[in-house]
């Protein structure tokens, strides 16, 4: 266990090398001047040269890379030459509100595909099931910003039941924090509901036609028992990986619903950061997103082991 | 049960990060209290409660002195004043100096200070804090440094101070009101040794002080108290304020629609820039106004490619529509004008029509002949042009749609705001760019006639006429010059096309009393019923 | 002589055999219903694209600015956008922008996949350092990525095409390294190599052939997917450059206005929900039929 851990940790550097690099060469490729961003629109070339040489904008790309990551390993992500305060508390004061979305929907989704996708799986080949693979396959051909804009319009602009945009944090209260969250949660859980159900159904088809659901059958227990007893904790592990893995497309997925909802979360940062050139914001936040995607996957292949002691750590990898 | 043991410790971590942010949140509703009761102006306003005002992007910095951005121009104007200010007309017009002389060659300005200003850290205001930063932002602004150059400040006491020029120059008292990069007032020990990134310290003299900008959220200011206001009445920057709301806000908005909600569902009580096709829908609900903004221009590239020459660009010229560019730009006519003064019709010292015959041609059988007669080829033209200005783009659009029509190649580079300014600069890159210029108080003051600034307006005529106006002791005596330079820039040289002055959009809810922009919406004198 | 008859009746056999079997799967795929409707979508909007210029009277080029965001009527069944253009026919023509760039993502990234998939699986050295590269390259955010890498190339349709291909290389290179991982192991594959042949005799001529249904299914996904993405991408004002229509910058224009001229949003949103649905289904199917023993999810 221990040394699967410490296995799955050193591995990790490779990926975050490959990471930083890429990361760090695709933003210094892209043409921009942050010096002429913060200055505006009318500032002189004098003007921008001399404050470029003040942020250090002028050295040579692999003395900027080294630096900051000099400071990385410190565990210093830099400081945001734009919002002046360094990039790990700039992360931590826009992470509130991309958690708090992402959870929802995640919960969201949980909550509406199990019991579908079990059901659909109950009745395999009926037209209840049909119908849901077809609702199931719509909600995954959705791009989430455009269901995003389809809900807005309907529930916010027209019925009004819900804000447009915007975003109050939990300690404004309960229903004034969930309130913004409804439409966004729902418009980005969509496709992760539609994906976690037909996994569902997959999985459990597959369980309920292996042998010992079978025989669990044929002793004559009672089919709610079959399922939730013997096929359900089975069937999990698949339904826990797409979980896993889909947790990192909600991260991504925030990106662009934050852009229509006008959330400042992670999404916006890195959009917003973009927009200026704040380099070590850019590095600094893709950075945090990568190292919590690959734990988010690290936490998932433990609870396999919790979930079922024959899957074997070691040999998860391959 | 291990499962949902990392649910909680999840949901444990989103409710402490949710609660970090909660001592920034403030609470509203009880601030109504007023204890400056009886100064009321305005009837029907109470002194208090907060007033939020929607703002369309970020500033990059609250320091007027650093960035030529309107949205610093907008934030920092709660806070910072300067020395002389300007009114309605574009006349200057005492602020922190009760008044001021200039001797009879013009070369020497001297600014008596009123007594008692207080900065918000308590401090008096006095002159050597305003010659330390008149002293930085010279350094720091373009405009600022072309106005008054080598002029000399001196202190000659506490409360008075000389400003000497080593020639005339017709700007210099203008540019010390002059918006965009402003020369604030600032105490004489936070200018000293600020980065040029913007200052550690957000003190100034103004009715509002700083309290707290939330990254991308807001940015809150607070009634200051000690706060003591020029007299007159108010007309433009000029005349008496007063802060009427204890808590101000500027929320950052960027999203056009969500401004527009906000402001009809009361979110925000006032709203900047709204976009243009929501005017009729805003309009039924809420109160509008429009405020001259800018001017919207086209600018060749002088120093490269195919409009280096100026019969091309002549030519170039003659196939446009100026009134479809600025309606697909600005949505309906409520929100442009076509006017040919590249100063505005309302700064009387300096309006001009010269030169229109060239303007708003619009010939395009004359242009195919006149591109032909260039020794157009078949070539393709290079517009550079950003999506973060919605005018921007659709005025390239429709540029290139209108010399498709004649059979001239034009492409659209789009890319974004902070590429555009870089790619601007390489004359290699482009053959002409969209931009906004915003007001200037003299000519000599206009990017265009920079030679250094993309474009490249290098041109010994144009210098030697800018040095003419420069040199001008006063606008009267800089007038024909102008003219002429004016006339030349359209008919002969055409270094770019200006296709009209635009308005601005804002709208605020039916409770506001008070509001008025000018040059940015102006933050005072301005509350809630 | 002898020798080359027998080879040739073998080849007939063969093809005898493989034209059964291929008159098998269509028989199986036309039963099939997933694939037949997604199939019938995908069949009528590239029809749609490549029909374009018979449809409408409108280029989608032509600008009438004073009939800007006219609803839909009989002259536009679609309205007018914000340049008073025509939008069924900048629907229409956007087809050919999104559906061009989803199958040449598809097919770059096919072709990418399989070679770097097939290298890795065989030579364990290269596998090490491409995995890790790949691993590096899915751990973050397709579409944060795809901002970046159109951010540095600048937006034309092409650089849509490389970014998008870069992003999903590394997942058809996953799909065809575990397929062609299994057939590595087998036997027949030590046999050969027992008898000298050569390392590209192997993997060209009898690994790759064998990867090639995950590889089809994965590439009907990222078709799909890069629909979505170059949608994303334009939306967020870095995909396809103006003035060429996409679905995405129509909807990135529709965006500004979507409070007063709702159909900018819907016409092209259909437009793509649609295709989208289609090639899923078709996926959906088409895996159903290759590999029976796979579950329904996506990938």
């Amino acid at each position: 266990m221990k040394v699967y851990l410490l296995k799955r940790i050193l591995s990790l550097i490779p990926v975050l090398l490959v990471v930083s690099v890429v990361v760090f060469m695709i933003i210094h490729l892209t043409p921009g001047d942050p010096a002429a961003v913060i200055l505006g629109p009318e500032a002189s070339e004098a003007d921008k040269e001399s404050l470029r040489e003040q942020l250090g904008l002028n050295l040579p790309l692999y003395q900027q890379y080294f630096s900051w990551m000099g400071g990385v390993v410190q565990g210093d992500l830099g400081t945001s030459i734009f919002m002046r305060k360094s990039v790990l508390s700039a992360i931590f004061d826009h992470l509130g509100p991309t958690l708090s979305l992402a959870i929802l929907s995640q919960l969201a989704a949980i909550l509406l595909a199990l019991p579908l996708g079990i059901m659909a799986a109950n009745r395999r080949g009926t037209l209840a099931d049909q119908t849901f693979m077809g609702i199931s396959l719509l909600g995954l051909s959705v791009p989430n910003f455009l269901l995003g804009l389809f809900l807005a319009i309907i529930f916010a602009v027209n019925l009004g039941w819900l804000p447009v945009a915007g975003y109050q944090p939990l300690s404004a209260g309960l229903w004034n924090h969930l309130k913004f969250l409804i439409l966004p949660a729902i418009a980005l859980g969509t496709a992760q509901a539609a994906l976690i159900a037909r996994m569902t159904r997959a999985s459990m088809l597959e369980t309920l036609n292996a042998n010992y659901v079978k025989t669990a059958r044929s002793k004559g227990l009672r089919e709610q028992i079959v399922i939730y007893k013997h096929t359900l904790k089975n069937a999990f592990i698949p339904i826990l990986t797409v979980i896993g893995q889909t947790f990192g497309t909600l991260v991504a997925g925030a990106v662009v619903t934050e852009t229509v909802f006008n959330i400042p979360g992670i999404g916006q940062l890195i959009i917003n950061s973009v927009e200026r050139r704040d380099y070590s914001v850019i590095q600094g936040t893709v950075l945090f997103i990568t190292v919590s995607y690959v734990f988010i996957n690290l936490i998932v292949d433990l609870l396999y082991g919790f979930l079922d002691p024959r899957v074997r750590l070691e040999n998860i990898d391959s | 049960m291990k499962k949902t043991g990392v649910l909680l410790i999840i949901l444990m971590l989103a409710i402490i990060i949710a609660a970090c942010s909660e001592n920034s949140s403030t609470g509203e509703g009880n601030s109504t209290n007023d204890n400056n009761s009886g100064n009321n102006e305005i009837p029907d306003v109470v002194v208090g409660g907060e007033l939020r005002i929607a703002l369309n992007t970020q500033p990059p910095s609250l320091d007027p002195h650093v960035s030529t951005a309107t949205a610093t121009r907008d934030a920092a104007r709660p806070i910072f004043e300067t020395l002389v200010s300007l009114n309605s007309n574009y006349e200057v017009m005492p602020m922190l100096a009760e008044r001021f002389e200039q001797s009879d060659d013009g070369l020497v300005t001297t600014f008596y200070l009123r007594e008692g200003v207080k900065f918000h850290n308590g401090k008096e205001m006095i002159a050597e804090d305003v010659v330390a930063s008149l002293e930085r932002w010279i350094t720091l602004s373009g405009r600022a440094r072309n106005a008054i150059g080598d002029g000399v400040f001196e202190i000659i006491n506490d409360y008075e101070l000389t400003l000497t020029l080593p020639e005339p120059s017709v700007g210099a008292l203008h540019v010390l009101g002059a918006q965009g990069q402003y020369g604030g007032i600032m105490p004489k020990e936070i200018v000293e040794n600020a980065p040029n990134d913007g200052v550690e310290e957000l003190i100034g003299t103004g009715p509002f002080e700083f309290v707290e900008w939330r990254q991308d959220q807001y940015i809150h200011y607070k009634r200051f108290e000690d706060y003591t206001s020029p007299e007159g009445t108010p007309d433009g920057l000029a005349g008496s304020r007063e802060a009427l709301v204890e808590d101000l806000y500027i929320d950052i908005v960027v999203d056009g629609s969500t401004r527009v909600n906000g402001v009809l569902t009361g979110q925000y009580d006032i709203g900047i820039a709204m976009p243009q096709d929501n005017f009729d829908q805003l309009n039924a609900q809420v109160h509008t106004e429009t405020a001259l903004a800018s001017g919207s221009a086209f600018l060749f590239n002088k120093k490269e490619g195919l409009l280096t020459d100026p019969e091309m660009r002549k030519a170039l010229n003659m196939a446009l529509d100026y009134d479809e560019i600025m309606l697909a730009g600005f949505a309906s006519p409520e929100f442009y004008r076509l006017s040919p003064g590249i100063m505005f019709p309302e700064q009387a010292d300096w309006y001009t029509d010269a030169g229109s015959d060239n303007y708003n041609p619009n010939d395009p059988e004359l242009a195919k002949q006149l591109f032909e007669e260039a020794g157009y080829n078949g070539e393709s033209f290079r517009i550079l042009a950003t999506r973060d200005y919605d005018y921007i783009y659709n005025t390239a659009v429709v540029v290139q749609a209108q010399l498709e029509r004649i059979g001239v190649n034009a492409e659209v580079d789009v890319v974004d705001w902070a590429t555009m300014v870089e790619l601007r600069s390489d004359p290699s890159k482009y053959d002409a760019f969209i931009t906004g210029f915003s007001t200037v108080t003299d000519p000599t003051q206009h990017l265009i006639f920079d030679p250094n600034w993309p474009g490249w307006n290098d041109d010994e005529y144009t210098s030697e006429l800018i040095e003419s106006i420069r040199k001008s002791a006063n606008p009267e005596e800089a007038y024909d010059y102008w003219e002429e330079l004016q006339r030349y820039t359209w008919e002969d040289h055409l270094p770019y096309i200006r296709f009209g002055d635009f308005y601005d959009l804002f709208a605020h809810t039916n409770d506001v009393v008070g509001f008025s922009v000018f040059e940015g919406v102006i933050p005072w004198n301005v509350g809630k019923k | 002589m002898e020798a080359t008859i027998k080879e040739q009746e073998l080849s007939e056999i063969k093809s005898k055999i493989n034209n059964q079997r291929r008159k098998l799967f269509f028989q199986r795929f036309l039963l099939n219903k997933l694939a037949v409707t997604g199939s019938i979508i995908i069949i009528v909007t590239a029809l749609f694209a490549l029909l374009a210029p018979f449809l409408t009277s409108y280029t989608p080029y032509e600008m009438q600015v004073a009939n800007r965001l006219q609803p839909p009527s009989g002259e536009h069944i679609f309205g007018t956008d914000n340049f008073g253009r025509d939008l069924f026919s900048r629907v229409a023509y956007g087809a050919q922008a999104s559906m061009g760039v989803g199958i040449s993502v598809a097919f770059i990234t096919s072709l990418l996949g399989l070679i770097i998939g097939l290298l890795s699986a065989y030579y364990r050295i290269l596998d090490h350092v491409l995995m890790r590269i790949s691993d590096g390259m899915m751990a973050f955010p397709a579409i944060l990525l795809a901002i970046a890498i159109m951010a540095a190339l600048g937006p034309r349709l092409e650089n849509v095409i490389i970014a998008l291909s870069i992003v999903y290389t590394p997942y058809v290179a996953r799909v065809v390294r575990s397929a062609a991982l299994v057939i590595r192991e087998q036997t027949f594959i030590e046999a050969m190599k027992a008898q000298g042949a050569s390392n590209m005799r192997i993997i060209w001529g009898h690994i790759a052939p064998n990867t090639l249904s995950p590889l089809i299914v994965q590439a009907t996904f990222i078709f799909a997917d890069a629909i979505i993405i170059e949608a994303g991408l334009s939306f967020l004002g870095v995909g396809v450059p103006t003035p060429d229509p996409s679905w995405g910058n129509i909807l990135y224009d529709g965006k500004l206005v979507i409070y007063n001229a709702w159909w900018m949003t819907l016409f092209p949103g259909i437009a793509i929900i649609l295709s989208v649905l289609g090639l899923n289904l078709f996926g959906d199917g088409l895996r159903d039929l290759l590999d029976p023993k796979t579950n329904n999810a996506k990938k």
